[in-house]
């Protein structure tokens, strides 16, 4: 079968519910992956990803190729997170107390590698389940317009015009709030050694 | 360092890290090293978060996250296809049952509005109260007040059809006498008089011709003659019957069979003739003592005939439109005229 994205949409226009399935299970982690990483909530993140991919495939008739399938469904993902995370937040506003609870259990760790970085493999570091946990509730600390730029270029790996394009604003905007959220992860990184 | 410089350091960093940083700025960044070593740190920190962040685990999406999409996308489009048929159908019926009802509305009401006036118009008139208007052929209705619609009520008309004349030296004051019991009888006689000749013409149902000739019994004896010239409705009068009696007068006027009518005056003619001296020649200074005294002697206005109790308001009969008549003309003769 092919997992090329343009016959895949065009057999989903057709109705082809094998083809949907394919795109489902093509997308589903790196969706789940990203929107898990602005909401900060699995069971958030599972019903966003579901929403997600049945908005799309329900206008999948509409899509007409002008940008690439994944920016669309990235497009997608990322306003219907950021949607929810301020009617969340509107509702019931994040507990600090509780992160700091959660950033204290892997704070002596991190403060240990970040002492003397040069020495340790950051790949090492990020497969500690304790110290990938604290990492991702540091990111949850960031502006939300900081984190979603810092989660789709180092996470998700997106080029500086893909960002652009999901998020619909100018690369040059993209590079400073780039900067801007790297700038303020590190500040948060700095705070764990005190 | 001011805030400009470490926001353009930050970039040029940032560049640095993603590979994006042109010539120009690796340069600038060589020359800032030279000047600060704390840079080349910097550096390095935000390449081992940058690797740090990469490095991150992929979180994987629940095993079932696939399943529930697909029934998710199925149960929705399902539902939405049966809310849009169903919605479809309910408006298009409803639709259709206006467009028919609006329709059926706009043909309705103008042609019932057209069926009514048409009726109106073409409706017949109910009969309201009947007049009899004596003429002399028919009696017509007339309905009330609509004065176009007379129409004759009676076509069954008896053939009966004389003149009954009498021939006497007191030509006024018989035909005052004459008139008065017309006047009695409720009858229309459209009298015409004149110096010598009174007449009367009456249209009446046999049973009121019959009652009028009885009245008019008392006058037999004061008349020099008494005939009947009886003729069909249709033909010139054919038979004259001299001296006729008042009984003759009023079995043939009661006679509805034109053959037995005409053979009736042929009988009573012949018979009559045979009996000249029925009428004797009496002395007409006798009359006096008959009760024709008891009348003016000038014609009498028929209004004003208050000398008797049984006034013709009282005592006339009104004429039933649905018997047949017949037609009689009563003509009141001086005796110098009929020699």
């Amino acid at each position: 079968m092919s997992l090329d994205d343009s016959s895949l949409i065009h057999r989903c226009q057709r109705g082809d519910s094998e083809a949907m399935s394919c795109l489902i299970v093509k997308y589903q982690d790196r969706i789940y992956n990203t929107i898990l990483k602005i909401c900060q909530n699995h069971d958030d993140a599972a019903e966003l990803t579901q929403d997600t991919f049945v908005k799309v495939l329900e206008n999948i008739g509409s899509f007409r190729g002008k940008s690439s399938f994944y920016t669309w469904l990235f497009r997608v993902a990322v306003n219907h997170s950021l949607n929810y995370c301020k009617r969340r937040f509107k509702l019931s506003p994040v507990s600090l107390d509780a992160e700091n609870d959660q950033i204290e259990e892997g704070k002596g760790k991190l403060a240990a590698v970040l002492a003397d970085p040069n020495g340790v493999d950051p790949a090492a570091v990020a497969q500690q389940k304790e110290l990938s946990q604290m990492l991702v509730n540091l990111i949850g600390r960031l502006q939300q317009e900081h984190r979603v730029v810092l989660v789709l270029r180092d996470i998700e790996q997106m080029s500086y015009a893909e960002i652009a394009e999901v998020l619909q604003i100018e690369t040059g905007t993209v590079k400073s709030r780039l900067s801007r959220a790297r700038a303020k992860l590190r500040q948060l990184l700095e705070t764990v050694l005190i | 360092m001011n805030e400009e410089n470490k926001i353009e350091i930050e970039e040029l960093l940032n560049d640095l890290v993603d590979d994006r940083a042109t010539d120009r700025q690796e340069t600038e960044f060589k020359r800032l090293a030279k000047h600060d070593s704390a840079i080349v740190d910097q550096l390095a920190a935000m390449r081992w978060q940058k690797e740090l962040l990469t490095a991150l685990p992929i979180e994987s999406a629940p095993a079932s996250l696939a399943e529930d999409i697909s029934a998710a996308l199925e149960r929705k489009l399902i539902l939405g296809d049966v809310a849009e048929s169903e919605q479809t159908l309910a408006g298009a019926s409803h639709l259709l049952l206006r467009r028919i009802l609006t329709t059926a509305a706009m043909l309705l009401i103008p042609l019932g509005l057209l069926s009514f006036v048409v009726f109106e118009i073409m409706k017949p008139v109910s009969p309201g109260p009947a007049v009899y208007v004596s003429t002399d052929e028919t009696l017509a209705r007339e309905g009330s007040g609509n004065l176009a619609a007379v129409t004759p009520v009676v076509d069954a008309v008896l053939p009966f059809d004389g003149i009954l004349t009498f021939t006497t030296d007191r030509q006024m004051v018989v035909s005052s006498y004459i008139e008065k019991r017309i006047f009695d009888q409720g009858l229309n006689s459209f009298p015409n008089r004149t110096a010598d000749v009174a007449t009367y013409q009456i249209t009446a149902p046999p049973e009121q011709i019959a009652t009028l000739i009885g009245s008019l019994e008392n006058v037999w004896p004061h008349c020099r003659d008494v005939s009947l010239s009886v003729a069909d409705r249709s033909e010139s009068y054919t038979t004259k019957i001299s001296q006729v009696q008042a009984k003759q007068i009023r079995i043939l006027a009661a006679e509805d069979n034109r053959e037995m009518l005409n053979h009736l005056a042929d009988q009573y003619a012949r018979t009559n003739e045979n009996k000249k001296t029925l009428f004797a020649k009496e002395d007409v200074s006798g009359l006096q003592d008959i009760g024709l005294d008891e009348y003016p002697r000038l014609a009498m206005p028929i209004l004003a005939g208050t000398d008797d109790s049984d006034s013709p308001s009282e005592k006339a009969k009104k004429p039933d439109p649905t018997q047949p008549t017949v037609r009689l003309r009563i003509e009141i003769k001086h005796t110098v005229n009929q020699q």
